[in-house]
């Protein structure tokens, strides 16, 4: 990626800051009034910088300049949701589009919730490493200093939930497995017991990733209950 | 014989108007009783739009905007309480929701709504503070009648003061706490605590009423930290009760997708 292109973003970012407050405001109450569109966001500014240099990697952690847009509105009396995030990152010299949300909450029935499209599952109880929880998670995100909320890895599927006085049932479907994405050298450097050394870029961790829809698929389901 | 007489009549007058003169004003469990019921038990259930302005001892502000569900199980019983988050950003869309019990500690849920992780709360610690606020989270579901001993200390046109000790002192960070109950609405106006120097350190004050559905209700009320010189100022507003809210609002389904009620 160029460099002068993602400095231009850099620029752009800084300037957008001198959007003012009551300006903000008054386009967020504009698009509520007039398209019922709830929408918010935030612009991250993040650096960091190894205090010991890592032979394998580069000597910034990590640079990112992020700006952040949610938006849900009401359809009926379903949900849209939307959240994606415009990610410059220094450190791999990319500006990516990434989406994190793109889904629909509904109630067709009585007992029943449906959530459909682009969201973080999470069923583990307890705090941050969520022991059980066994949906995708972004390590290298969680370990170079992003916001907690990046440790989770949103997935495509269809969750659907069916409650009833004696235990509630969840499952989902997703029709393609997306994995964790965990440390391949890529920003992190580890060991690698083939070459029995600590490698990093020059030696990322390739993977084979399931590809064919339908066939590489996945299933997950909770049966709950809570006792008091 | 006519002034015995007639110092016999005015004995027994005074022996028979006494009792009733006495029980026009209500002894100490029913002054206790009817503020805890005036200030967290009006109406079967209840919604209202809470601001809260956190100003630091340097008058910065901070605030937080949320929406606060209340649904009573049995007056002066167990209550059922779910906050939604609106303001600032970093909490938005944060659900905090206590199953309120009276016979053992309350259970309590967080949902965060980036990780999508419903988290359970300890509830050991009533204690803390309120989302950075200076009200506590006793303040917001309210302190049992049983956890302290009351005493009238005082009684005025406008006031019962009650002062109230713990009966377990290591569980609380005050030796006592002073409350102005108001006559008339039997509703706390201001609460004075003590540490356990005898200092006076946390005030809790009623600044606005409303009578909103028939219910004396706080519009205004602000806490503040005298130690840190620290205060938080709640306001209140869109405040209904007996809006018919389901008890099934109050689970798990209901953190990961705020209901109708929240909405609107």
């Amino acid at each position: 990626m160029n460099k002068t292109l993602f400095a231009g973003f850099i620029c752009i970012w800084l300037i957008s800051l001198h959007i003012s407050e009551a300006d903000a405001a008054g386009l967020i109450d504009n698009l509520y009034d007039n398209y019922g569109l709830e929408v918010a966001g935030f612009e991250e500014l993040a650096g960091g910088v190894r205090l010991q240099s890592d032979g394998e990697e580069k000597q910034i952690s990590i640079f990112d300049a992020r700006i952040r847009l949610e938006a849900t509105r009401e359809i009926g009396e379903a949900l849209l949701n939307f959240k994606g995030d415009l990610l410059a990152d220094g450190v791999t010299e990319t500006i990516e589009l990434q989406l994190r949300e793109l889904n629909l909450i509904a109630s067709p029935l009585d007992n029943m919730d449906i959530k459909l499209g682009r969201a973080v599952f999470t069923w583990g109880t307890g705090d941050l490493l969520f022991i059980n929880d066994t949906f995708a998670k972004d390590w290298q995100s969680f370990f170079i200093g992003r916001d907690e909320e990046y440790l989770k890895y949103p997935g495509n599927g269809i969750k659907i939930s069916f409650f009833s006085d004696f235990a509630n049932l969840d499952l989902i479907y997703s029709p393609l497995f997306e994995g964790s994405r965990f440390i391949s050298g890529e920003r992190l450097s580890y060991y690698n017991a083939g070459a029995e050394k600590i490698v990093g870029r020059n030696l990322q961790v390739t993977t084979n990733e399931p590809n064919r829809w339908f066939k590489d698929d996945e299933l997950h389901g909770r049966l709950s209950k809570n006792i008091h | 014989m006519k002034s015995n007489r007639s110092i016999l009549y005015t004995l027994l007058c005074l022996l028979f108007l006494s009792p009733v003169a006495m029980a026009s004003e209500p002894d100490i469990d029913e002054i206790v009783n009817k503020a805890n019921l005036a200030a967290y038990y009006a109406g079967e259930d209840g919604r209202a739009e809470v601001t809260m302005t956190i100003t630091d001892n340097q008058k910065r502000k901070r605030l937080r905007q949320f929406i606060i569900l209340r649904k009573d199980k049995k007056d002066g019983g167990e209550q059922f309480f779910y906050v939604y988050f609106k303001k600032p950003s970093d909490v938005r869309k944060m659900v905090f929701m206590v199953h309120k019990h009276l016979d053992r500690d309350d259970d309590r849920w967080l949902y965060l709504p980036a990780l999508d992780l419903v988290k359970r709360i300890a509830a050991a610690d009533k204690r803390t503070s309120f989302v950075g606020s200076n009200y506590l989270y006793e303040d917001v579901s309210g302190r049992g009648i049983n956890e302290d001993t009351h005493e009238l200390v005082k009684t005025d046109d406008q006031y019962y003061v009650l002062k109230n000790v713990p009966k377990d002192p290591d569980s609380v960070e005050f030796s006592s706490y002073t409350v102005w109950i108001d006559k008339k609405t039997f509703l706390p106006m201001k609460t004075e605590y003590i540490d356990k120097n005898g200092q006076k350190y946390r005030i809790v004050e009623v600044l606005e009423t409303q009578q909103i559905d028939g219910h004396p209700t706080v519009t205004i009320s602000k806490a503040t930290d005298l130690a840190g010189g620290n205060a938080t100022t709640a306001v209140f507003q869109a405040i209904k009760y007996d809006i018919n809210l389901k008890g099934e609002i109050f689970s798990e389904r209901y953190l990961r997708r705020p209901p109708r009620e929240i909405r609107r």
